[in-house]
């Protein structure tokens, strides 16, 4: 038998855990804000972790269902393994070809299945904050996290396992309120930015509200736009003196608003990026 | 985009559009604290959200 078919059958075989994980990991937010990239030998890994599950899974499920029929798994083995049946290949031969019809099905089925079930997954634990709770959850999408305010984007904040079971109570409060403010149509974050960048020689401190943001292909932050955007020179830093009394923000001379509706600020060209975020809510939502 | 995000996409446009209200967002992002307006009959409260600062009270844990 040639050696590419085990490597084939393989990757046939792996196929619907690496669906299931990257539906998982993107959910709704690609092509929007991007999670990182993970290295081939880091998803081969995790896929096979998530195949063998999902095989498992699937092959309970289908067969229950009247129109599949059980896969041969003595096949899909010698596939695998380069081996042969009792009988020889000719056995062989004649079992893969009876069995393919399955298979086929089989399989479409289950990449189906992994891929409605990455989302879906991925949904639930978007719609209940569980990423917001549990390190275990959280996605590798510091970015999002950071750009939309949700869970106010600071990677130490969700408990790990071991903070829930030493400390559950406050680890279930903090998160009822953080799942609170997500389901509250009266409560908005938003998420203010401070960049330093260099013109001619000369580097300017932009403040603004962050509108929206694209990244680039290779999946890093590319823009970033602001509206209400103002800026100064940053030699204009207050000195110690006037640091005690430092003027509203409105206020601060320094400053003066850009006549433009939308400031777009490439992250190449910026030497420091600050970001802060602002909660407004009702005083029923306070909690 | 789900409808609750719509609903505060909404939100966060009325209070742009609001110059009272977008002027105490600008406050809280300046360090102003205690800080609220008044937006379609209803009061609301603007924090700047400190997440390393520990909470003097859990009642403000974020």
């Amino acid at each position: 038998m040639n050696i590419a078919i085990p490597a084939m059958f393989l990757v046939i075989l792996i196929l619907p855990g690496i669906i299931f994980r990257r539906k998982f990991r993107e959910g709704t937010w690609q092509p929007k804000t991007p999670p990182r990239k993970k290295s081939i030998a880091q998803q081969v890994v995790e896929g096979l972790v998530a195949a063998a599950v999902l095989h498992g899974l699937w092959l309970t499920l289908a067969t229950k269902i009247a129109f599949f029929r059980s896969p041969d798994l003595d096949v899909a083995a010698s596939l695998l393994l380069l081996g042969s049946l009792d009988g020889g290949a000719e056995t062989l031969h004649q079992r893969l070809a009876a069995s393919l019809g399955p298979a086929t099905l089989y399989f479409l089925s289950l990449y189906g299945f992994s891929y409605a079930g990455g989302v879906a997954v991925h949904a639930i634990v978007r719609r209940w904050r569980l990423d917001v709770f549990l390190s275990f959850f959280r996605f590798d999408n510091p970015w999002y996290y950071i750009l939309t305010g949700d869970r106010y984007g600071v990677p130490d904040q969700s408990a790990s396992i071991f903070d829930v079971v030493t400390d559950g109570k406050k680890s279930f409060r903090r998160w009822t309120k953080l799942y609170r403010d997500a389901q509250d149509d009266t409560v908005a974050v938003f998420v203010t930015v401070q960049a330093i960048q260099e013109i001619a020689g000369k580097a300017y401190l932009y403040r603004g509200i962050l509108e929206e943001w694209y990244f680039a292909k290779n999946g890093n932050l590319d823009r970033l736009i602001l509206i209400d955007a103002a800026r100064r020179e940053l030699d204009e830093d207050p000195d110690a003196e006037a640091d005690e009394n430092p003027k509203p923000y409105l206020e601060d001379p320094r400053y003066y608003q850009l006549d433009t509706d939308y400031c777009i600020l490439e992250m190449r060209h910026l030497q420091n990026l600050s970001i802060n975020w602002i909660r407004v809510s009702t005083q029923e939502s306070e909690g | 985009m789900s409808r609750r995000d719509r609903n505060k996409r909404t939100l966060k446009e009325k209070i742009l559009r609001n110059p009272n209200a977008k002027e105490k967002l600008f406050r809280a992002m300046g360090g102003e604290k205690d800080l609220s307006f008044t937006l379609d009959d209803r009061r609301y409260s603007v924090e700047k959200i400190r997440v390393f600062e520990r909470p003097a009270d859990e009642s403000s844990e974020y």
